[in-house]
């Protein structure tokens, strides 16, 4: 039994610690797939540069997969790169996270209507935990769309799901 | 030999010349903006999120029609001479009741041409970026101020309204043709 598997029933003050030392480290460093679509990803990199500097929260992109937490859907999904999305969110590590970026990402923006080759959101393929708006979005609100994602972690915890 | 050793010296001299520009940077102020704490002022014509103020919206449905990406949903019904809906801000009389106003702002593309032929000037962009959400069902934003039930009977109203009308109508229109008939 792993220690991250969610098997434990009960929680106690050591799962209770043990999850918030799990969260903070977990939060406090989220490597981002180096992953850019579109237009989106010009904001992302803008992010990432001296003026925004996502790296002051931890998130450093990776160039594989498997070295990362989290990805950044940044752009227009079409519907080749669905798949291949959906083999890259599969090779990431668990605890794994998703935050969909601009209109595309989010619902297929300009394109829900009448785009023949675009997928309508990226969430009918990878569940996505944050959604962030805007065509594109500041780098500011991607900011804020990772600070509600670290709220979200800060959440989580170790033991079992209850209904 | 001559050419090699001129060489080295231009790679060590260059190597010194790109570095004093490295180490001038030491000295200069830092660009990076504190996000959190610190926020860049926004313009005054930014365009971000939508905001309609539905006390002023006479249900139109201009702003829907001008929408590349028809991401704005409205419905309306008619008003009763009994149940009037009241007026803009600006005087204007209203004539229907704005039962859906629903703005996925998802899909918005933030290209304001909604904002121009609104008559009232109740569909705005805002300077809001902030606001991510963790459900994609929440970003479909309702400004409709009526509730459900309060819908369903405006629109019985007018039902009844429209049938009363009718039956009256039939009833001026049956008047004179018995009229007719007896004489």
């Amino acid at each position: 039994m792993g220690l991250l598997d969610k098997e434990f029933s009960e929680g106690n003050i050591v799962i209770a610690k043990v999850d918030d030392l799990f969260n903070w480290a977990r939060l406090s460093s989220v490597w981002q797939l180096g992953f850019g679509l579109a237009c989106c990803a010009i904001e992302m990199m803008a992010t990432s540069a001296a003026h925004y500097d996502f790296d002051r929260f931890g998130v450093i992109p990776r160039n594989t997969p498997r070295q990362a937490d989290a990805i950044i859907i940044s752009g227009t999904v079409t519907l080749k790169m669905a798949t291949r999305i959906k083999r890259l969110y599969e090779q990431m590590p668990d605890p794994k996270y998703i935050i969909s970026m601009g209109s595309c990402a989010n619902s297929g923006g300009p394109y829900w209507e009448h785009g023949y080759h675009v997928l309508k959101g990226v969430d009918r393929v990878i569940p996505v935990d944050v959604y962030v708006p805007g065509c594109p979005p500041r780098p500011e609100a991607l900011f804020e769309g990772l600070l509600k994602l670290q709220e979200k972690i800060r959440n989580e915890s170790m033991r079992k799901k209850t209904v | 030999m001559r050419q090699y050793l001129r060489n080295t010296w231009d790679g060590i001299y260059t190597a010194f010349v790109g570095m004093k520009i490295t180490f001038k940077h030491l000295f200069t102020r830092a660009v990076t903006i504190q996000y959190p704490e610190v926020k860049v002022p926004m313009v005054d014509r930014a365009r971000n999120r939508l905001y309609v103020n539905i006390e002023d919206c006479i249900g139109c449905e201009q702003c829907s029609k001008a929408c590349p990406v028809s991401c704005i949903t409205i419905d309306t019904v008619k008003s009763t001479p009994t149940d009037p809906v009241g007026t803009t801000s600006n005087g204007k009389k209203k004539a229907l009741w704005v039962t859906q106003f629903d703005i996925d702002i998802a899909k918005c593309c933030f290209c304001q041409l909604c904002v121009f032929p609104c008559p009232t000037e109740c569909i705005k962009m805002t300077s809001v970026y902030e606001y991510s959400e963790f459900e994609r069902e929440s970003l479909i934003y309702k400004f409709a101020s009526l509730s459900e039930a309060e819908s369903a009977e405006k629109k019985a109203n007018y039902e009844k309204f429209e049938a009363e009308k009718a039956a009256a109508k039939a009833a001026a229109a049956a008047k004179p043709a018995d009229q007719n008939k007896t004489e």
